[in-house]
Formats: structure tokens, C-alpha cells, sequence
């Protein structure tokens, strides 16, 4: 199988390539960002814990991973 | 006076004050920790729930390494008021989009920038979820900043950043002063300030920032002071 060089420095010079992966990489690095809210919330769950709100905030922390990989396998399909 | 009468005047107010002496000491024994709370603290009903600034005997709130006996007295947080930057912003942001979606039908400047329907939902998608984690993440640093007082003592857990934190605490007994200071308009008018307690250990000064009802914290933790020591 052959590379074919020109259609793929071609595609490099599309904007809207370079921007689609830029994109990606941007979801890519916030969906890690959202795991480290969901640590930080486990982890003050266990300094601070409140019979009702702990739990409230951890699932919005779960939530919030959730949707961010949602969006990330959304991008990657549809763009 | 008749023969059938009885003299109960001294013999049942005797009776009266030995069941009243025994009713005081079950309930000192059942109630002892009650008896350690200051005087000033009483429980309203309007400042206990989960998202209370000045929170007398919080119920349903535990922390890390609290001793069984440990109990509560008072939870203190930023005035809600403080978080009222981040509502705005948020709620302006929020409309952003939608006010760019409005104006691009109107004005054909706006037409000008035309990128594939599929990267414009992907963007406002993202765009509206990184807002979502603006406002989360602005609501846990205001939720999981507190100053918890106890009758043992003083622990004040600083949640700065969404990575940084830091857990300080302090004896009632190394207390050594407290003292607040309430300057400004709005805290004039929303009745919230600094409180500053220095103590003796190896954090000098513990600050508790913009909390609701200065005065009131300030002389329930004075009321504190030496009061440990005599205990034990």
C-alpha cells in the first residue's frame, strides 16, 4: 500500500483540517481537565462530607466527564 | 387543724426537689456535650441547611478526622453575595451565542464568517459545557471553603484552587485572640466580614474571609477561648 504524500499535504493544508484536529485535542485536554474536578471533589468529599450535597456534587463532577467524552466521540464522528 | 389531716407542705416540696435533682442529673449525663456548647449558640432553622453561610450546629456535616465526642458549634463560608461575579459573568456568557445567532440573521457583516454547520454545533456544544465547569468549578471553591469551629477545635480548610488545597487547624485552648474587621459599603449592607484568630501553634493566624455575621462568629468563638483547658 502506497502513501499517497499529496493528498495528505494537501488535507495539512486545509484550514478546516488543521482546525478539526485543534479541536479535537482542545476536547481531548478538557475532558482531562473534568477528571481532575471529579478528584478534587472525591478528594474534599473526604475532608468535608455533608449527608446530601456530597453526593449531589460528585455526580455532577461524573456528569460533567460524561458529557465531555460524549462531546469528544461526537466531534470525532461528525466533523 | 383536723385529725385526718396530713402536713404535706414540707414533706412533698422535699419529694418535688429530690425528683427534680434526679431528673437533672440524668439529663447532665445524656445531655453533656449540650452543656459544653456556649451559651450564645442556638440552632435557626433558616441557617442550616447545606448551603448556609453561618451555619449554627450544621447537621448532616461531618470532617475528616472528627472524634467521636467532636461536635460542630458553627460553619462558616463566604457570604453568598461574593459569588455574584461569576453568576454574571456566567450569565452573560450564556447568552453570548445566542445573541450572535440572533444578530448573524440581521446583519450580513456577521454572514461574512461561514464555517460547516457540524464544527458551529460541536463549538457552541463545547463552548456551553466549558461554561458548565466555570460555573462548577466556582461553586465548589465557594462550597468546600469553610471554617468549621468545634468545642476542641478550630479547622479551616482553604480550597483556593481546583488543585490546590490546604487544611489547617488549631486547639481551642492555643487561641489566643480574635478579632474581625467589617469595612465597605456592601459589607456594611450585607453584614459580612474578616475574622482573624491568632493563636499560639505553628499557623500563627487563621483567617476567615468575608464570612456572613462577623460580630456573632467572633464573640461564639471568644466565648471558646480557655474554655478547653478548664475542661480538661
Amino acid at each position: 500500500m502506497k502513501l499517497d504524500f499529496l493528498a495528505i499535504a494537501k488535507l495539512l493544508r486545509s484550514p478546516l483540517f488543521l482546525f478539526k484536529i485543534a479541536l479535537i485535542v482542545i476536547i481531548a485536554i478538557f475532558i482531562i481537565f473534568t477528571i481532575v474536578i471529579f478528584t478534587q471533589v472525591s478528594v474534599m468529599n473526604k475532608i468535608i462530607t455533608h449527608t446530601t450535597a456530597s453526593g449531589i456534587l460528585k455526580l455532577i463532577a461524573l456528569l460533567n466527564i460524561i458529557l465531555a467524552i460524549s462531546l469528544f466521540v461526537i466531534a470525532l464522528v461528525i466533523l | 387543724m383536723r385529725k385526718g389531716d396530713k402536713m404535706p407542705d414540707i414533706f412533698v416540696a422535699k419529694d418535688n426537689h429530690k425528683a427534680e435533682d434526679t431528673k437533672q442529673k440524668t439529663y447532665s449525663k445524656k445531655n453533656d456535650f449540650d452543656i459544653r456548647r456556649p451559651s450564645s449558640v442556638v440552632r435557626d432553622p433558616a441557617h442550616i441547611h447545606m448551603l448556609a453561610s453561618f451555619c449554627q450546629n450544621p447537621e448532616g456535616f461531618t470532617f475528616q478526622a472528627q472524634r467521636p465526642n467532636e461536635i460542630i458549634l458553627l460553619l462558616l463560608r463566604r457570604h453568598f453575595i461574593t459569588n455574584l461575579t461569576w453568576i454574571l459573568t456566567a450569565i452573560i456568557f450564556s447568552l453570548i451565542p445566542i445573541v450572535f445567532i440572533v444578530l448573524s440573521s440581521r446583519l450580513t457583516l456577521l454572514t461574512v464568517i461561514q464555517i460547516p454547520r457540524q464544527f458551529a454545533i460541536i463549538l457552541v456544544l463545547f463552548y456551553y459545557l466549558i461554561l458548565f465547569s466555570y460555573v462548577f468549578v466556582n461553586f465548589i471553591t465557594w462550597f468546600y471553603n469553610v471554617f468549621l469551629v468545634t468545642n476542641e477545635r478550630v479547622v479551616d480548610v482553604d480550597y483556593s484552587n481546583i488543585v490546590v488545597h490546604n487544611v489547617a487547624e488549631t486547639r481551642v485552648r492555643q487561641i489566643e485572640d480574635v478579632h474581625y474587621v467589617q469595612s465597605g459599603f456592601i459589607r456594611a449592607l450585607f453584614n459580612f466580614g474578616d475574622i482573624f484568630i491568632q493563636t499560639a501553634g505553628a499557623e500563627k493566624i487563621f483567617e476567615a474571609l468575608a464570612v456572613p455575621k462577623p460580630r456573632e462568629a467572633a464573640s461564639i468563638i471568644a466565648d471558646l477561648i480557655g474554655k478547653e483547658a478548664h475542661e480538661t
